[in-house]
């Protein structure tokens, strides 16, 4: 009886395919076709067939088709049976849209042009060319089927250059990339993310790269982006005589910045606005440093607005002319960078345009140069011997340079963003631009300071005042999340500092001070009940108030993907008046940890009726392999730990 | 004739001048529109309504003039003044989105320094943009950066809406924005030259009075910018607003569509309700829907014998009632439940009509509507009246049945006469058990429509008794700090309708995700394992969890001590009300309660030190009470930990803002209760 099931059930899961293949593409069958491995309960679909085939066409014209096909695991995967095609209005044909939903009984839904919605991709943009065309099929979608889309495009390449991931986090069962030139053209290509280079399968002039059954990259705390994560290639293209490759395929990075130089510079433009702005600016500047400043907190106030106009023509490159940018007071960060260089030029000290990557210092990779890597522009400053920084860089052809991010309003003359610090960047400097490193701060010039000093009552009761002092990136924080409440949010904010240790708080002063180097945040507060007072005889207390590390996030057992630890500096200190009456009973033990992670201690005293509390944190910015991950979670739960530990006091 | 054709064409040509000059002139006088800026105004420092305030609207004038057969005008004037950064950065780019058809004209703007000197936006400043476009759809915005702008400047803007084929009649009126507002103004010119009906919400003493050229205004003054806070009432509740009311045209046909029914009865008939007179409105609502009812109680002798047969052991009211509940529920199949993978083409047809309640039946499966109208057909056949309850939802909105506004109701459940008392059920709601209905339907007036008259009643609200959570732990505390057990977790009444919604659909492997997940959520090192989900689609039973759990570090050890907190299931929860400041009501969605029941092995060569009980911790009312008991076994091996809290009682879940410090206070007890530590000591 038992096999008699069986093969009615495998009659019916024939029939059920052959449904599907006659109603879908022949990849899509052969997709479907596909034997899937078991995974992870947590991996939500698995990407059957993810392909890019690209023409270079005669005319010029580069015709890109995609193929995708996906099988849904689970409730969460549903998320996955849905089409994102992003294409540029005014540059971007999107010459052939359709989709299938197969279900797991071999039904099959089509969709095509009257099921797409099309889309803005940056609503916050005043005007931005890029839409994305959707199709969404997730409602309809359930665990077991398949869905599977194709997107062809035609638009006029602005580079000869592409970059193809072999996956995201889904796992891949098959994933190819290929490419079609015209007769006399070739391609080469660089591997990322990949123990050994992929190399491609040539044919004439058709270049193809494939990669078969790659494992799900799942979503880790502390984890690099997946663009650093997942295998990828990088693509140039170009005619063998290199005729037709001028400013669209990069040999090197001074290449890069030679076309970049073009054009950035028709858009500086130093007119009498300018120079009389400059001059209203730097009124009253004694040095070099304090002229700079000046503009760079002008500049930094002006509103972010990003208005992308001919994207495809290169525009999503150049910068609006800085008198336009003066004149209307607001542009985007390249806008910003070159109204500063104007205003800059102005006064004499000349300046260039750095492009970079935003959010992921270890992104841009020197092998390939290309401007398609980038997504921000700041500016590097030429300097004399007296102005003094940390973010100034020696650079061999241009000599002292200070570099600076005039769209973040909360990072000062002389520091750098975190997320731009260490990575490589391109000074836009025509032969003498090339990719330079990016300054790294150091720990103690974005340390915290906490000075706590409190009296415990008999009765459990904690009054005191915090203050703590905070420099560099910490300052930069603190400033933004202090500008961008408004005094009452401010102080829901520090209430709920307050409240993450505790109940029954009462915040009785808060005071704000900010000189721009350090910003200062004073507290004065009261707990009830801070300390637990058990029958009178004992009082148990945390001896940290505030910003215990708490439980460790890293608390899997095993870790697939490399571990990020952020840099970060503090020393802290608490003085504790103890109650009268009260001897202290148990201490917990001091914390002593040294190693390539970074450095933590803390020790509690006690002298006289107080006890000292001294806490120091150092750990730098690095990356981990997965395989440290175990010594990486060790670290952080013995500080966990000892963050959590008591103090036992006992009545005399 | 040619001096009269030459008359004729020059005649035309002034007239073509006198057509151009005139636009000429309006557009200018469009220009000279804008209001005057006082000296005060140019030299605000800080908002008038809250000098807290990132931007403050000095007028925010709209004007909606529904005269028109053909088309609605909607004009808006904003003027408002930057006073910092953030306020900048939320002017910098205004955005007037609108549909397909809508049209946007004479849009002007312009940024006025505290000096007094102007900058215009020009037409090439104004992008139109298409923010989603469909098949069927079209949603644009136009959108401009705000040039020069900065802290002091005034912005303002003017602009034309024109819609086509629109009323007024439905249109709610915000009388709150996301900014303060020092005068918040509507014009409004109703169609026919009537006067404008409407009813407020929060908005006392805001009435519409004649105006100039048929308009009426109503106007708010000095209002205070909008603010969301956590458990506050539905934004709809707190929110001040106006809707514009007037006759509405109601057809049968769509009722009947709306149930899901054969619509072809119905094809002719409408009705036309007035919402001034709110005993007359809902005479007619109730004879509109009284379709649904004659449709469910139409005598059907397959449905009586079904229901015979079911109810054949039952004696008592509630038992008949209750066996129709549980056959509805488990026999029938709710497609409305299942995913849209396991419903085929024709069952999604199914579910859009049926013929008669038989259908349903006989199919064994229908949508949840249906499932319904099958319970109310078999209780009628039963000889029980029944009427249909239609309620608000009180997620989203208190309902008055003094406002007659259909808007606010939806049918939520089956009323069936016993004795005297109406009882409502909706079995239809797959994870609602007998005798209750979802959270946001439970204590709301409900309209009970029958097959020739209508009632009032208040749904019920479900008590702290029937809300429960009951959670058990057995554990075992090792000397170095370590705690592991087994933990077992009822679920009751809405707690587990809630759950059992969120968990429904999910692969059993998702749902153990979810609990682990949660658990996690709280103690952000523990080890789930050995997840078991039981009774998940018997509504009439608990939901249960039961699990395995690892904490390592649970407890600290100090030199000879070991301190722990002992109510594992509240640990890692922070309070649950941080700020010492509050503007709206404090909202809980039910009554509620907890039991817990711990037991936890402590580590050998270790006992309790200075052992005490946190105690009970009530209001005087007990609206909410934490009591928590702690004991030890006679060989002193093993804690015993209870713990019973409720909050709710006597049906409380709303309170003034006035009473938060008071509200706060208490919950600030109970998380110091729930936080409680013990110490163990090395025995010597």
């Amino acid at each position: 009886m038992l096999r008699a099931s069986l093969v009615f059930f495998a009659l019916l899961s024939l029939s059920a395919t052959n449904l599907a293949q006659s109603k879908v593409p022949s990849w899509l069958q052969q997709a479907l076709s596909l034997n899937v491995p078991s995974y992870d309960k947590s991996v939500p679909a698995v990407a059957l067939h993810d392909e890019r085939q690209v023409t270079l066409q005669p005319d010029g014209k580069l015709i890109v088709t995609d193929y995708y096909a996906v099988k849904i695991l689970n409730k969460d995967g549903k998320r996955s049976a849905i089409l994102k095609a992003f294409y540029l209005s005014s540059a971007t044909k999107v010459k052939e849209i359709n989709a299938w939903l197969v279900k797991s009984d071999g039904s099959v839904t089509k969709y095509d042009k009257k099921d797409v919605i099309d889309i803005i991709s940056d609503p916050d943009d005043v005007y931005n060319e890029g839409r994305v065309k959707v199709i969404d099929a997730s409602d309809s979608a359930g665990i077991g089927d398949v869905f599977g889309y194709t997107v062809t495009t035609e638009e006029v390449p602005l580079f000869y250059q592409d970059v193809w991931m072999f996956q995201d986090r889904l796992p891949t069962l098959f994933s190819s990339y290929s490419l079609t030139l015209p007769k006399g053209w070739k391609a080469i290509s660089l591997t990322f993310n990949y123990p050994s280079q992929i190399e491609p399968k040539v044919n004439g002039t058709v270049y193809t790269w494939q990669l078969r059954n790659l494992p799900p990259i799942p979503p880790e705390p502390s984890s690099p982006s997946i663009r650093n994560l997942a295998p990828k290639i990088a693509v140039n293209y170009m005619p063998d005589d290199g005729s037709q490759a001028v400013n669209k395929a990069f040999a090197d990075w001074i290449d890069v910045s030679r076309w970049a130089t073009s054009i950035f510079e028709p858009q500086l433009i130093v007119d009498d606005a300018i120079a009389s702005k400059a001059k209203e600016l730097t009124a009253n500047a004694q040095t070099e440093f304090e002229k700079i400043k000046a503009i760079a907190k002008y500049v930094q106030n002006l509103q972010y607005i990003s208005i992308d106009i001919g994207v495809a023509y290169g525009n999503g490159y150049k910068p609006r002319p800085s008198n336009l940018v003066l004149a209307r007071g607001y542009g985007d960060c390249k806008d910003k960078s070159n109204l500063m260089r104007a205003l800059l030029k102005a006064i004499k000290i000349d300046a260039y345009p750095v492009v970079i990557y935003s959010g992921d210092p270890t992104l841009v990779r020197k092998e390939w140069a290309s401007p398609m890597v980038f997504n921000h522009c700041i500016i590097a400053i030429k300097v004399g011997d007296e102005t003094k920084a940390e973010t100034i860089i020696e650079h061999p052809k241009l000599g002292r340079l200070l570099l600076f991010d005039p769209t973040d309003p909360h990072t000062i003359l002389g520091d750098l963003p975190d997320y731009l610090q260490g990575g490589y960047a391109l000074i836009i400097a025509g032969s003498d631009g090339d990719l330079t490193k990016m300054p790294v701060t150091s720990l103690e010039s974005n340390l915290l300071e906490r000075n706590i000093e409190v009296t415990l009552l008999p009765d459990g009761t904690l009054k005191g005042k915090i203050i703590e002092k905070a420099k560099g990136q910490v300052s930069a924080s603190f400033r933004r999340e202090y500008k961008e409440n408004s005094p009452q949010a401010y102080k829901k904010i520090i209430e709920g500092w307050l409240t993450q240790g505790t109940s029954g708080v009462t915040l009785e002063n808060l005071k704000i001070q900010d000189n721009e180097t350090v910003f200062q945040i004073e507290v004065d507060f009261v707990i009830n009940g801070y300390a637990q007072s058990m029958l009178d005889r004992l009082l148990v207390f945390k001896p940290l108030i505030v910003g215990r590390k708490g439980k460790t996030p890293l608390t899997a057992t095993e870790r697939k993907t490399p571990l990020e630890i952020n840099q970060v500096a503090i020393d802290e200190t608490i003085i504790y008046e103890l109650p009268n009456g009260f001897a202290i009973e148990e201490l917990p033990e001091p914390l002593n940890l040294e190693s390539h992670f970074g450095k933590y201690s803390i020790k509690l005293e006690p002298k006289e009726n107080k006890l000292f509390l001294r806490k120091s944190v150092r750990t730098n910015w690095a990356v981990f392999p997965a395989n440290e991950y175990g010594k990486v979670k060790d670290f952080f739960s013995k500080i966990a730990n000892a963050e959590e530990s008591p103090v036992i006091l006992a009545r005399k | 004739m040619k001096n009269n054709s030459k008359q004729q064409a020059i005649g035309k040509i002034f007239l073509l001048l006198a057509f151009i000059l005139f636009l000429g002139f309006d557009a200018a006088q469009a220009q000279k529109e804008w209001k005057e800026v006082s000296r005060e105004e140019l030299q605000m420092k800080t908002g008038k309504v809250d000098p807290e305030a990132d931007a403050e609207a000095i007028f925010w004038e709209v004007y909606i003039d529904d005269s028109s057969e053909i088309e609605l005008e909607r004009r808006h004037y904003v003027r408002v003044k930057i006073f910092n950064e953030r306020g900048q950065e939320k002017y910098s780019k205004i955005d007037i989105p609108f549909r397909k058809g809508v049209k946007i004209k004479d849009l002007v703007a312009r940024v006025i320094k505290p000096d007094g000197s102007i900058t215009e936006i020009t037409e090439k400043d104004v992008f139109e943009r298409e923010i989603v476009k469909t098949s069927g759809t079209k949603v644009k915005a136009k959108s401009f950066a705000v040039p020069g702008i900065a802290p002091g400047v005034i912005v303002e803007y003017r602009y034309r809406e024109v819609i086509p084929d629109a009323s007024a009649i439905g249109m709610i009126l915000e009388f709150q924005k996301e900014i303060p507002v020092q005068s918040l103004v509507y014009y409004y010119k109703p169609f026919s030259q009537k006067e404008p009906k409407y009813y407020g919400h929060n908005v006392e003493g805001v009435k519409f009075v004649k105006a100039e050229k048929g308009f009426f205004v109503a106007k708010r003054e000095n209002v205070p910018a909008f603010k969301e806070e956590p458990y506050m009432p539905p934004e709809d509740v707190v929110r001040p607003w106006v809707k514009l009311r007037g006759r509405t045209y109601s057809l049968l046909v769509k009722t009947a569509l709306s149930f899901g029914i054969d619509p072809s009865p119905f094809l002719t008939k409408y009705t036309v309700k007035d919402p001034s007179d709110p005993q007359k409105y809902w005479a007619i609502f109730s004879g509109e829907n009284s379709v649904i009812v004659k449709f469910i109680t139409k005598e059907s002798k397959e449905i009586k014998k079904a229901a015979e047969e079911i109810t054949a052991s039952a004696k008592t009211d509630d038992e008949k009632l209750k066996a129709l509940y549980e056959f509805c529920q488990r026999q029938i199949r709710n497609l409305s439940f299942e995913p849209s993978e396991s419903i085929s083409k024709e069952e999604s047809k199914e579910m859009l009509r049926v013929d008669s309640p038989e259908e349903v039946l006989k199919r064994k499966k229908g949508s949840g509507a249906h499932i319904d109208m099958l319970f109310g057909a078999m209780a009628s056949s039963l000889g029980y009246e029944v009427r249909v309850a239609f309620t608000s939802n009180r997620s989203e909105i208190f309902f008055d049945p003094a406002v007659s506004d259909e808007d606010l109701l939806h049918p939520a459940a089956v009323a069936v006469k016993v004795g005297e008392q109406w009882k409502l059920f909706n079995p239809g709601a797959k994870f609602v058990p007998y005798g209750m209905l979802v959270w946001y339907e439970e204590s709301v007036p409900a309209i009970l429509v029958g097959e020739k008259s209508y009632s009032w009643i208040r749904t019920p609200l479900s008590t702290i008794e029937q809300n429960l959570t009951k959670r058990k732990g057995d554990f075992v505390l090792t000397a170095d700090g370590n705690l592991e057990g087994t933990v077992q977790m009822e679920f009751y009444g809405q707690e587990a309708i809630i759950r059992r919604f969120d968990l429904h659909g999910e692969t059993q492997s998702k749902q153990e995700e979810e609990i682990s997940n949660e658990i996690k959520e709280q103690i952000k090192n523990a080890e789930v394992s050995e997840i078991r989900i039981e009774n998940l689609d018997e509504s009439s039973k608990p939901l249960v969890y039961k699990f395995k759990v690892k904490v390592p570090s649970y407890a600290q050890k100090l030199g000879r001590r070991i301190v722990f907190q002992p109510g594992f299931f509240e640990y890692g929860k922070t309070p649950l009300f941080s700020t010492s400041q509050r503007t709206h009501s404090v909202y809980f969605r039910y009554p509620h309660s907890k039991q817990d029941e711990i037991t936890i092995k402590l580590p050998e060569g270790f006992e309790l030190e200075s052992a005490s009980s946190p105690g009970e911790v009530a209001d005087k009312d007990r609206v909410g009470l934490l009591d928590i008991k702690i004991a030890i076994t006679g060989d002193k091996k093993t804690l015993i930990y209870k713990r019973n809290y409720h909050f709710g009682g006597g049906g409380n879940i709303l309170f003034p803002a006035e009473v938060y410090p008071y509200l706060k206070m208490i919950f600030d007890a109970f998380h110091k209760a729930d936080s409680h530590q013990l110490v163990l000591l090395r025995k010597e």
